[in-house]
């Protein structure tokens, strides 16, 4: 096999052996449990976001995707 | 040596490559599994429900969905009887203690087998919690159900009469 093949094939397997991983649906047991909320407490989170907001005159630009039972 | 040692490795990598497992859907035959049930008192196995029709749900007590469809299956199950009818639900806590406190509380009727290592729904490639699989009387999935919400009980009556009258 010409070389270049070689190292194209072997550029493909380690793409196969990057370390993201995903949370299988059956998995998310612990997401789900209320200490791995974003914010445990939505009334001490909204007045967090409000003090924020009037100190800093600006607001959002937090939070990520994820977390939680995921359930439908 | 080194280039056969790639050689190698790049042939193995696609000789596995293709064995990943896809979802069961509709028309394939059911998995047959054998777990323990939820109480440790017996081995519950797919099979025995063979020649019947079986709503095979997976839930998990963390999972809210999951624990408003129970009490409603066991209703369904207690309306349109056992002679051709059966429900079988995978637990997939990974404390099974967790899904004790919730059926102590709200006991079902039907089998419940445990899975706390996750290694069914990995089986039957399952994509949501909850998702139950509807298999007719020979083993094949007639039906695929993911989530649940209050109306989707009479969707499901609805095929599960209609696998029993065939």
């Amino acid at each position: 096999m010409k070389l270049s093949l070689r190292i194209f094939f072997f550029a493909v397997v380690c793409m196969f052996t990057a370390s993201c991983s995903s949370v299988n649906p059956w998995e998310h047991g612990i997401l789900a449990k209320p200490e791995m909320a974003w914010e445990p407490d939505p009334l001490m989170g909204q007045l967090r976001e409000h003090v924020y907001f009037a100190k800093e005159g600006s607001a959002g630009g937090y939070g990520a995707g994820g977390g939680g039972c995921g359930c439908n | 040596m080194s280039t056969r040692l790639l050689n190698k490795f790049i042939l193995l990598v696609f000789i596995f490559l293709p064995l990943s497992v896809s979802a069961i859907s509709v028309g394939d035959t059911v998995p047959s599994f054998k777990a323990r049930t939820i109480d440790d008192a017996k081995s519950v196995a797919l099979e025995e429900y063979r020649g019947k029709v079986v709503l095979v749900d997976f839930w998990a007590s963390w999972c809210p969905p999951c624990l408003k469809s129970l009490p409603k299956y066991d209703e369904l199950r207690r309306e349109i009887g056992t002679s051709n009818f059966e429900i079988v639900a995978v637990n997939v806590d990974e404390n099974t203690d967790d899904a004790k406190k919730f059926l102590a509380k709200h006991p079902v009727s039907y089998p419940i087998a445990k899975d706390p290592k996750g290694v069914l729904p990995g089986v039957f490639g399952v994509k949501a919690m909850p998702t139950s699989y509807l298999v007719d009387q020979n083993g094949v999935v007639k039906y695929v159900h993911a989530a649940f919400k209050e109306g989707d009980i009479e969707k499901l009556r609805a095929e599960i009469e209609k696998l029993i009258a065939m």
